[in-house]
């Protein structure tokens, strides 16, 4: 599965990244092992929302049936 | 960008809304015209410098299948609450400069009131939800993610 993110995130980690870690199952999981991994952005994964290519995705889904995964961070369009 | 589709029974939303190329108000609202439309509104989002540290452009970085999907569920429901007869969105990815457009809204209505109403919303909505990220490069050679979006780096 790739990891695609976006803005400020892409100052803590990859632009895009293949996830290969089999303990997470869920887009919860996701966020808990991204906060883990890149503790320096916590605060900001915190407020950040995730998708598929087309919609937005609750935390309690899961997430073996998608090919990408988007980390959004908040808006700042306009 | 002019490809237009009826997407709601009663409004014409266009289909693409988001552009790597220069967006022309003036153009825009030169198509945009509906019989039954007595009110025809223009917002231009257009990027502005800064008295405490010069902008010199903005840089928008977008998740275009998500954005567009988002922006044109946003105009369908603006369309069915005001009862809008049009409505377009269309905003900018790449560099922008000053004084440029880097989004533009039109709604078009019987009367002004829903017009104004429905293109307000829209604006908000974009602002707020779509996955758009300005990036702000100053003369002073610095640079940081735009102050709607919750970052700590420059």
């Amino acid at each position: 599965m790739n990891i695609h993110v976006f803005a400020a995130l892409k100052d803590f980690m990859p632009s895009e990244w293949k996830l290969t870690e089999t303990s997470v199952k869920t887009i919860k999981d996701l966020k808990e092992y991204l906060k883990v991994t890149y503790p320096a952005a916590e605060n900001l994964l915190e407020a950040c929302r995730f998708s598929t290519d087309v919609q937005m995705l609750s935390l309690d889904q899961e997430i073996k049936n998608y090919e990408n995964i988007f980390v959004i961070p908040p808006s700042s369009g306009g | 960008m002019k490809t237009y589709s009826l997407s709601h029974p009663q409004a014409v939303v266009n289909d693409i809304h988001i552009s790597s190329v220069d967006i022309s108000p003036a153009d825009l609202l030169k198509e945009y015209h509906h019989p039954e439309a007595g009110a025809i509104l223009l917002f231009s989002g257009e990027v502005r410098t800064d008295s405490d540290k010069e902008v010199l452009y903005l840089d928008y970085e977008v998740h275009t299948s998500l954005a567009e999907k988002m922006i044109h569920d946003i105009l369908l429901e603006a369309s069915s609450k005001w009862n809008l007869k049009m409505a377009l969105c269309i905003h900018r990815s790449g560099r922008v400069g000053i004084s440029e457009a880097a989004v533009v809204v039109i709604t078009a209505s019987r009367h002004r009131k829903e017009a104004y109403e429905a293109n307000q919303y829209i604006i908000n909505k974009v602002k707020h939800e779509a996955p758009i990220w300005k990036r702000e490069y100053f003369a002073d050679g610095t640079s940081e993610w735009g102050h709607n979006c919750s970052c700590s780096t420059s």
